[in-house]
Formats: C-alpha cells, sequence, structure tokens
C-alpha cells in the first residue's frame, strides 16, 4: 500500500453516486462467471446457466454485494429480480424460456395519453414489451431459451431494465397523477445531502449568471453555449437528480443539439429559460426529485478510447483558439465541460472514469468537500493536494495493469502550476494511455 | 398525344421487374417483355408485375450484356388493348420524348423530355441522350416518341447529374430481336467479347464455344440466386408455410406476404434484427381509448408478437434477432403473424371502427 493512501480514505468510506452509470464495481469474477454461463449454456444446463449469469451482472461497493440481482433456484425454475433505479424486474426461468417483467402503474390510473405514449413505445423496443392486465401496466419480456448465450440474453435484460426505469420517471413527470407502482425498493436520499446539493445548484447558477455577464456584447453565442450546457452535464453528474429535473434536463440538452434550424441564440436561450427554473425552484420542490437506488445496467453505450482521444483533441483545440483570441474567462470552463460531456455521452471502461472523476474532484473542490471528501485542489491559494493526487492515480491505474500491460500511472507527469494547466496536462496523459490488451 | 395520353394507351404494356438485387421496368414487344441485361441481374428466373399480370415467375429466355438487353418469355396470354410499336424513324436532336417505368419502385411514371443528342457514342454503341428526369427503376423501360412508339430503351444515367440519361436506340434492339427469333430457340446468351449468340444448353464450364472466353452471364445463370445463413432459414421458414417465397421476396432481406386481408412485410437489418410487421389499420376518431385498452390487453395474452403504434397506424408484430431464429420458433411466429393479422384486422375495424389501410393496386 502506498502510504500517501493513508490520508485519502475517502474514496472507500464515502458513497455518493455521480454520473447516470452503476456507480459500483463489478464483481472480479465477473468474466469468469460469464464464461461458466456460457459452458453451461451449451451443456443445455440451462437454469444453472443464467444463476451464473445474474451473478455475473451483479456489482459491489467496498467489496459488499449491491445485491442488484437476487436470484432463487428451485427444482425446475430460477426465480430472478433485477435492480435498476426505479424499475425492478421480476421473472423466471424455465428450461424452456424465460420470462421477465416490470410494474408501471396501476391500469386503472392510466390515462388515454399514457395508453398512446406506451403503444408507440411498443413500436420502438427490440424485445420489450408494453400490456396491461386487470390491476397493472407492465413492461414484458419473453424469449425461448433453444439458442441462449449470456451475449443473447444480456441485450434483452438491458433493455427491459433500462427503459422500465426511464419509462417510470419519464411517466411521473409527463402524466399528472401517475402513481409509479413497485417502488419500495428506492431509498430517501439524507436531508443534509440534499442541502449540500441545492446550495451548490444555487451557487452554480449565481455563478453561471455572474459569468455571462462578463462575455463580451457580441459574438459571445459560442462561449454562452459551453457555460450553459456546462452547467446541465455538471448539474447531472454532480448532483444525479432523478423525476423532473433529469427528465427536463435531458429533453433540453437533447433539444439543443436536434434543433437545427433555431439559431444558436434561441436555443441558448431556451437553456437560460430552464436554468432560471432550477433557480427559482425551492427546497421542497428540489428534494423531490432524488432518491437513492441500485442499478445493473449502465445507459450509455461504450465507445473507442480514440473516440474520447478525439473528443479531447477537438476540445484542446477550442481552447487553444479562445487562448489565443484572449477570452480567457471560458477556458475553466470549457476544462469542465470536456470531462462532463464525455460521462454525459461514452460508457467508458472503469480505469477512465475513475481518472476523469478524480480530475472532476479536483476541478470542484467546494462540492466535494461539503460532503467530506478530502480537499485535492484549493480554491484560495489554488495549490494542490499533490501526493494524494498523485497516489490516487497510482491507486486507480495499478488493478488495471495485468489486463493492460502498458498502462502506466501518470501522476508524476503533471503540471501542478495552476488548476488549467493542470487540467491541460491530465487530459493529455489521458490521451496517452494504453489500454491495449497483450 | 401529350404524356398522360400515351401513358392511360400503353400503360397495359409496361411490366414491372424485380429480382433479389432490385427492381427495373419492361415492356411488352409481341411474345416478349424487352428490359435491360442489368435489370435480369444474369438470372434465369424474374418476378414481374403489370396492370393486368399478378405477380409471376418469368423466364428469362435472352441475355445480351453487350446490347445490355434482356427478353423475358410472356407465357400467359397477355394482349394490351393497344400494343406498343418499335419505332423506325431516325431520332433527332430536340424531339419529345416520354419515359415510363418505376422509378424508385413508384409505379407507371411518365417522364417527358427532349432528345439532348440524337447519337451520343458511348464505348463502341450509339445512345440517345435525353434530358428526362429517369432514376434507378427506369431501367429498362421504353422511351417513346410523340406517336407512342418505341424510339429506346431507357438504359443509364449518368449518376449525380441532372437529368442525363441515355437510352438504347430502337435499331440496335430491331437487331437484337431479328438475332435472337431466326434462332427459334430459348436461353440465348451473346457472348461480349464475339458477339456470337450462343446456346445455354452447349456452354461448357461457362465458355463460349465460339471465341474461348468466359461468360460471366453464363456463370450467374448457372450459380442462380442462393440466399444463405439466417436469409436462408427465413426462406425455409416461409416455404414452410406454403409461402412461394421467389413471389414474396422483394429484396435479399425483404419479403411481403398477403395472406387474406393482411399484408406482411419481413425486414432483415443490417444490425442483425428481423421484423415481421403488418400495418393492420389506421387509429379511429373515436373511442380511441377502448381500442388502446384492447391492444394492451391482447398484449397480455400474445406470445411472439405484440401490438404498437406507429404514425397513427397500428402493427402487429415479430421481432427476433437472426441468432436466436429457428425453424421451429419461427414458423410458430411467422405463422401467428400471418393469421392473427389477417384475423386482427378485422376485429379493430368492425369493432372499434379503426380505418382500412389504403394499398396502391399494383404494389
Amino acid at each position: 500500500m502506498n502510504w500517501f493512501h493513508f490520508f485519502d480514505k475517502t474514496t472507500t468510506t464515502l458513497h455518493h453516486p455521480f454520473g447516470r452509470g452503476i456507480n459500483a464495481k463489478l464483481s472480479e469474477d465477473e468474466e469468469e462467471l460469464f464464461d461458466k454461463s456460457y459452458e453451461a449454456f451449451e451443456n443445455k444446463d440451462i437454469l444453472k446457466a443464467y444463476e451464473y449469469f445474474f451473478k455475473s451482472l451483479e456489482n459491489f461497493t467496498d467489496e459488499e454485494s449491491n445485491e442488484n440481482t437476487r436470484t432463487n433456484l428451485t427444482e425446475d425454475k430460477l426465480e430472478f429480480e433485477i435492480f435498476q433505479g426505479c424499475a425492478r424486474i421480476t421473472g423466471y426461468v424455465s428450461q424452456e424460456h424465460l420470462y421477465a417483467e416490470a410494474i408501471m402503474t396501476k391500469s386503472s390510473s392510466a390515462n388515454v395519453s399514457l395508453k398512446r405514449h406506451i403503444l408507440d413505445r411498443n413500436y420502438q423496443f427490440t424485445y420489450a414489451y408494453y400490456f396491461m392486465d386487470e390491476e397493472y401496466i407492465k413492461l414484458k419480456l419473453y424469449h425461448d431459451n433453444i439458442t441462449m448465450n449470456p451475449q443473447k440474453i444480456f441485450f434483452p435484460l438491458r433493455e427491459i431494465a433500462l427503459n422500465a426505469d426511464f419509462d417510470k420517471e419519464y411517466m411521473k413527470n409527463e402524466f399528472v397523477g401517475i402513481h409509479l407502482e413497485d417502488i419500495e425498493h428506492l431509498e430517501k436520499v439524507d436531508e443534509n445531502e440534499l442541502q449540500i446539493k441545492y446550495d451548490f445548484m444555487q451557487e452554480t447558477i449565481k455563478e453561471l449568471d455572474a459569468k455571462i455577464d462578463t462575455l463580451p456584447s457580441n459574438d459571445n453565442d459560442r462561449m454562452q453555449a459551453f457555460f450553459l450546457l456546462n452547467t446541465l452535464y455538471m448539474l447531472d453528474y454532480l448532483l444525479v437528480p432523478k423525476y423532473n429535473i433529469y427528465q427536463k434536463s435531458s429533453k433540453k440538452i437533447q433539444d439543443y443539439f436536434t434543433e437545427e434550424n433555431t439559431t444558436m441564440q434561441a436555443r441558448n436561450n431556451e437553456l437560460r429559460i430552464y436554468i432560471n427554473t432550477l433557480k427559482t425552484m425551492d427546497f421542497k420542490d428540489f428534494s423531490s426529485n432524488f432518491y437513492n437506488a441500485k442499478y445493473t445496467f449502465n445507459p450509455t453505450n461504450k465507445v473507442l478510447k480514440e473516440d474520447i482521444d478525439n473528443f479531447i483533441n477537438e476540445s484542446l483545440l477550442k481552447i487553444r483558439w479562445y487562448k489565443n483570441n484572449r477570452y480567457k474567462q471560458i477556458i475553466p470552463t470549457i476544462y469542465k465541460y470536456i470531462s462532463f460531456y464525455i460521462f454525459y455521452n461514452y460508457g467508458i471502461n472503469p480505469a477512465m472514469k475513475e481518472l476523469l472523476h478524480t480530475l472532476v474532484e479536483i476541478q470542484n473542490p467546494s462540492f466535494f468537500t461539503s460532503l467530506g471528501y478530502t480537499e485535492l485542489y484549493n480554491e484560495e491559494n489554488e495549490s494542490f493536494s499533490k501526493k494524494i493526487i498523485i497516489s490516487r492515480i497510482d491507486k486507480i491505474i495499478e488493478p488495471h495493469q495485468t489486463r493492460y500491460k502498458l498502462l502506466e500511472a501518470f501522476g508524476e507527469e503533471l503540471n501542478f502550476s495552476s488548476l488549467n494547466e493542470f487540467s491541460n496536462s491530465f487530459y493529455l496523459q489521458i490521451q496517452n494511455l494504453n489500454f491495449e490488451e497483450i | 398525344m401529350n404524356t398522360q395520353h400515351i401513358l392511360e394507351t400503353y400503360i397495359e404494356n409496361i411490366i414491372q421487374i424485380m429480382t433479389p438485387y432490385g427492381t427495373g421496368s419492361g415492356f411488352i414487344l409481341g411474345n416478349l417483355i424487352i428490359t435491360n441485361s442489368h435489370v435480369v441481374a444474369g438470372l434465369k428466373e424474374v418476378v414481374i408485375s403489370a396492370k393486368k399480370i399478378k405477380r409471376i415467375i418469368a423466364p428469362v429466355i435472352y441475355d445480351d450484356p453487350y446490347f445490355d438487353l434482356a427478353f423475358i418469355e410472356l407465357e400467359s396470354l397477355i394482349h394490351p388493348k393497344t400494343i406498343l410499336q418499335l419505332s423506325s424513324n431516325v431520332v433527332s436532336d430536340g424531339d419529345t420524348t416520354i419515359a415510363i417505368g418505376h422509378p424508385y419502385g413508384l409505379n407507371y411514371t411518365a417522364t417527358e423530355g427532349i432528345v439532348s443528342r440524337a447519337s451520343r457514342l458511348q464505348d463502341d454503341l450509339e445512345y440517345i441522350q435525353i434530358d428526362a428526369a429517369i432514376n434507378p427503376g427506369n431501367s429498362g423501360g421504353p422511351l417513346l416518341n410523340e406517336n407512342g412508339e418505341v424510339i429506346g430503351v431507357n438504359t443509364f444515367i449518368i449518376e449525380n447529374a441532372n437529368n442525363l440519361g441515355f437510352a438504347l436506340p430502337y435499331f440496335y434492339v430491331q437487331e437484337a430481336l431479328d438475332a435472337f427469333l431466326v434462332l427459334k430457340k430459348k436461353n440465348i446468351i451473346k457472348c461480349t467479347s464475339c458477339k456470337n449468340l450462343v446456346e445455354e444448353v452447349l456452354i461448357k464450364n461457362d465458355y463460349c464455344y465460339e471465341c474461348g472466353v468466359k461468360i460471366e452471364t453464363a456463370k450467374l445463370r448457372r450459380k442462380g440466386y442462393k440466399p444463405t445463413g439466417p436469409t436462408k432459414l427465413l426462406e425455409d421458414i416461409l416455404s414452410s408455410l406454403d409461402v412461394d417465397v421467389d413471389l414474396s421476396r422483394r429484396s435479399q432481406s425483404s419479403w411481403r406476404i398477403d395472406h387474406g386481408t393482411a399484408r406482411i412485410e419481413i425486414n432483415y437489418y443490417e444490425n442483425g434484427i428481423i421484423i415481421g410487421d403488418s400495418k393492420l389499420c389506421g387509429i379511429p376518431s373515436k373511442n380511441i381509448e377502448k381500442l388502446y385498452d384492447f391492444l394492451l390487453q391482447e398484449n397480455a395474452k400474445l406470445s411472439y408478437l405484440q401490438f404498437s403504434i406507429n404514425e397513427n397506424s397500428i402493427y402487429l408484430s415479430y421481432l427476433i434477432v437472426d441468432s436466436s431464429l429457428t425453424l421451429n420458433e419461427g414458423k410458430t411466429a411467422i405463422n401467428r403473424l400471418m393469421e392473427y393479422s389477417n384475423k386482427y384486422d378485422d376485429i379493430l375495424i368492425q369493432q372499434y371502427s379503426a380505418i382500412k389501410q389504403k394499398r396502391d393496386e399494383e404494389d
């Protein structure tokens, strides 16, 4: 153990969710369990195969199982549960088939718009579909086991889990009076934590307004866009809001990038109006948008390291342009924006995730210290906790070096002269990481 | 005659030709259907349809890649009210032309234009260059003059250029017809090297018995269209359900089956997903929620199939990943899709006032 790990206990003792992933570690035996599942499917030992498969999806926090998947093997059946945010998928596996379902809401409470919505959704799904019984509206999945293997069942289960979670939140937000069913597994977020998050949001929006005021009065749309989008990405990653805030923020971001017929000025304006609604939101209202839950699947699709490198490269070029043209006020924001954008849009490997999260911690010290994390950067005297940062990077890289032989820790290579220089050197080092499996 | 009049007069002569590789046009001339060689794609049989011909399989009895011409035997006795004639008049620059065909599958489209150049040399053949906006699917269709006579066969366009179409002139068509008819034999291929007409039955190992070169068309005709992998499995499933696969095949990865009052479209996508869809009917204007309730309640009972709505139409669908498709499961699911689609469209129309789908009659 590195001596400096001793001073940095927070990574193992505090547990706050950040971003939209599972926020936990997969089992160390994940690959082995997956292979065992494959073998059992080959041998037509279907129930055992599924048992290994569900075990391979289990995730852990500080070596303890989050029980995000549960199974119960009987003589001729394997019953299972999968947790994904506000969705709980239950089902069973027999020798012949798999059946899974998620209870969404009561049939009697569904109005015509919700029914139309779920019938429209049925057309978009590949494996799962909505139906209605006497009591509930449910999303279901039925799959034969004839040609089954773990790769094949992963995607159907991922589809039902991610969409049940997303749609439950969507329904609550979109259709007035809808009461979600089967959400007893959701846990309340601690009041103090909510207060910290609320204060941070207020402070962030106040700073945003002040930053926008510093921009030149004309030709500032692109810079405004960075400020506004960075705010939304940052709030999403750091606060992890659910329900209304999540749904509306996601929609605003999506609209921003898809409404090509409106000007950037108009799109910025839309974001600003929305962010102002967050500013005026009271604490009670804000608090109703949070819960803690277990997750089994990551919602973003994995991307190549090359895609991340390209995005970093393009962003650093933009920074250089702003630097050369003396728009210094935007530079720290773009350095933050890079990580938040990657977290929001890309599925990245665990090492990369931890590294970028460390950078986020360094760039946003007040939020993390208020949650109880070790201070990695002091904003007042502009100093870094250099040794802790270097040790943290070592600690992140080390477990992955058996798999990626050319992966090297880079803490010593970082530039600690200023936060901007640090961020720049950090991204350059991220680009240098070699995830080739030899 | 104006364009509309010409189209109405000769529409029965216009043929749509379909192969697994694409669709094109053709026209009746005597007892033959004239089209391009590239439209029949080296196959011995193609699917044809016309105003008075339901989709049928027809043999390609002459394939001439040199002129890019092919003749299909018109087995059924179709007698268009007004028959098309091959012109014998000289074509001049500035003449008005009408191209008829099925561009992009849009049936019986007539496009007017003028002859930009009556004789444009391409390699060693002359073509009529026209400014009519012809498109993929027009290939093999007739180019007519103002009198409704065939002055050429629409053969190719210059891609990404506006209105640059080329038709093989009538005199080459006449030359090919004369040479073919005098043989009084079927299954004739023109060798692209020596230009001799050779009998397919006498060809050994695809070599031209006159000049000794390999004839690509002979090879393609010998090999035919043979689906493999999941496509083959899908076609085996359809065959086992008494579906005429050759007639239902719309391309290498799509099939259309009419079953009773329902139409089922099966598409196999590049990402490995196979979707069998039946667009049953449109949503009604009254009591819509009751209809939704019915669809969602039926979804509780259905296996393999599901109801959904897309763009105001109600679908009954079967979705599966190619690697999961098996003969038995596929057979059960597609059979159900066919039977239930035929049943549910009536239920939805009669009991829920859903709107019947409009269909292009020749589609």
